[in-house]
């Protein structure tokens, strides 16, 4: 089973199972984080259960797991009353980062505190990322008390996608192919996006995604040829 | 200089403060009722200035850290300010900016934001807790109410509590609750096997323990009103694998919670990368003393650097 984490309102996740139908995809939402049937003794992780799609299945039975959510949405629990939602929100986002955490299996992309793929950072924590990737950035942030410099924002020519040490394109920065792999290495990543923008300097990094994106039909047929195990095999990596 | 940021009636900040003044260490304060008033601008290389009402500091001039934030929205100040008002946004904007600095600094940061997540989500500290050594208590994670049933029937006594940092009273499972259980189908809660024995709270300082011995007529120490503390020395091994665990955990400053069991195994619950000390300082008195020395050093330590990479050049000439 290829797990995908994902909102009930996703609706390209919904349709994964419908694009990928050799991946045998299932998806798990926060609504079957909230159902009877979750059961996982600590020290014996891969015997325990958790509920997919309303059913329970064996934790053993996921093969590879794909993260569409950062956080679970306190909006989505409209079966719990509201005032124990946030509570509720931070339980199932604390169960979701341990689980993903421990899946032998191939995950991608694995998470941490604060991001259900890929690591927490903020703005500058990435800009630090790509300098020690030699990739210019974005100009570092000046904070003004009174907002008087305005953010100026070059416009995105195109993004590149890096999923396993392969990139989807060269992009348009003369670093080319390789240091976006090494930006997603630095990150502990699988799955990258990259977002190039032009200033008069030339093109630089001007936003970075950890969280894949199914609607997009590039990323889409990306994960698709990535997982088509059935036909070649795992064909994924580990971690 | 050292850089403190946080609340100025935190205790274990003015704590910090208190004995960083008696020890005549040049000091910075970032006092979050004055957010706004803060500014933190780059020049091109990861450094620049810090700047507030009193001070303006060079980023690189700070070789270390003591970060106790608070959640900004939650403070008086913010009552009723929107995440839409200007200086919400700048108030965000700023605390994003230094805490992204503090993650990324070469000085020292006790603690660094990006390692102060393992404790919000309990099971997965655990896990790394075991991989330090330690004994931890079999532990469930479950929305299913047979599987408690049948936790409970093999373990007899069992204690709950939430998976996520959310802070919550750490109870015995009694009647009263198994007889509600069938209401744990709609979130995933933390049951786990009640282990007998003698609480002990463990301060770790880089290579230094601070451990107090607590007994308490309460599962929850922190919430009785009977608890006693007393300085205590902790076995080798014991000590060793506490040292471990906040190495693991890439933690300069972490607050261990271990039991002593009346067999004398040891088993260690949670790792607390922001602990409030001073409740436990009372009785060893020198917790505080410790975060600030081993804060101070980290000034001698740079300078001593500098000195050998100059003697390294005399030496090239």
């Amino acid at each position: 089973m290829l797990l995908v984490v994902a909102s009930e309102l996703d609706v390209a996740a919904a349709q994964a199972a419908r694009i990928w139908p050799e991946a045998r995809v299932a998806v798990m939402t926060p609504r079957d984080l909230c159902r009877a049937g979750i059961a996982i003794v600590v020290d014996a992780f891969h015997d325990g259960e958790v509920v997919v799609e309303g059913k329970v299945e064996p934790v053993g039975g996921i093969e590879a797991a794909i993260s569409l959510l950062r956080s679970v949405p306190q909006y989505e629990l409209w079966e719990i009353d509201d005032g124990d939602r946030p509570y509720v929100a931070s339980e199932l986002t604390a169960f979701l980062f341990y689980f993903l955490s421990r899946l032998k299996c191939p995950v991608l992309n694995r998470p941490s505190a604060h991001l259900l793929s890929g690591p927490s950072w903020g703005p500058l924590q990435w800009m630090w990322a790509c300098r020690q990737c030699d990739l210019r950035t974005w100009p570092e942030p000046m904070f003004q008390p009174d907002d008087s410099v305005p953010e100026v924002q070059s416009p995105p020519c195109g993004t590149v996608h890096v999923l396993d040490g392969r990139t989807t394109h060269a992009g348009r920065t003369q670093a080319g192919a390789a240091r976006y792999v090494r930006l997603a290495r630095h990150a502990g990543v699988r799955y990258l996006a990259v977002q190039e923008s032009e200033d008069d300097d030339g093109c630089h990094v001007s936003l970075i995604d950890t969280v894949p994106n199914l609607a997009d039909p590039c990323v889409a047929g990306l994960l698709r040829n990535h997982f088509r195990w059935r036909e070649y095999g795992p064909a994924v990596g580990t971690g | 200089m050292v850089l403190l940021w946080g609340l100025a009636e935190d205790s274990p900040l003015s704590a910090v403060g208190a004995e960083l003044g008696r020890l005549q260490v040049p000091m910075a304060f970032v006092d979050q009722r004055l957010g706004p008033r803060y500014t933190i601008e780059f020049d091109g290389a990861m450094c620049g200035r810090l700047v507030g009402p009193t001070f303006s500091v060079a980023l690189d001039a700070i070789f270390s850290v003591y970060a106790r934030p608070y959640n900004f929205s939650e403070l008086d100040s913010f009552e009723g300010v929107e995440s839409s008002d200007p200086t919400w946004r700048r108030m965000a904007r700023f605390e994003e900016l230094l805490s992204g600095w503090c993650d990324v600094t070469d000085a020292l940061v006790i603690n660094r934001p990006r390692q102060m997540g393992s404790n919000s989500s309990k099971p997965y500290q655990l896990e790394m807790i075991r991989e330090a050594g330690f004994l931890t208590p079999n532990t469930l994670l479950t929305t299913h109410p047979e599987a408690v049933r049948q936790f409970v029937a093999k373990h007899r006594q069992v204690i709950y509590k939430s998976i996520s940092g959310w802070r919550s009273v750490v109870k015995r499972l009694g009647d009263e609750e198994l007889a509600a259980i069938d209401d744990v189908s709609c979130c995933p809660t933390q049951f786990q096997q009640y282990i007998e024995g003698v609480d002990h709270r463990v301060h770790v300082i880089g290579d230094e323990i601070h451990a107090t011995r607590i007994l308490s007529g309460q599962d929850d120490y922190r919430y009785s009103q009977d608890t006693q503390l007393a300085p205590v020395t902790l076995p080798t091994s014991v000590a060793d694998r506490c040292t471990r665990l906040c190495r693991a955990l890439d933690l300069h400053f972490g607050g261990i919670d271990l039991r002593q069991t009346p067999a004398g195994q040891w088993y260690c619950f949670e790792v607390n990368p922001s602990p409030g000390f001073t409740y436990f300082d009372r009785h060893t008195g020198s917790i505080a003393r410790a975060l600030a020395s081993s804060l101070a050093a980290e000034g001698g330590r740079r300078d001593r650097a500098n000195l050998c990479g100059l003697a390294g050049l005399s030496a090239l000439k």
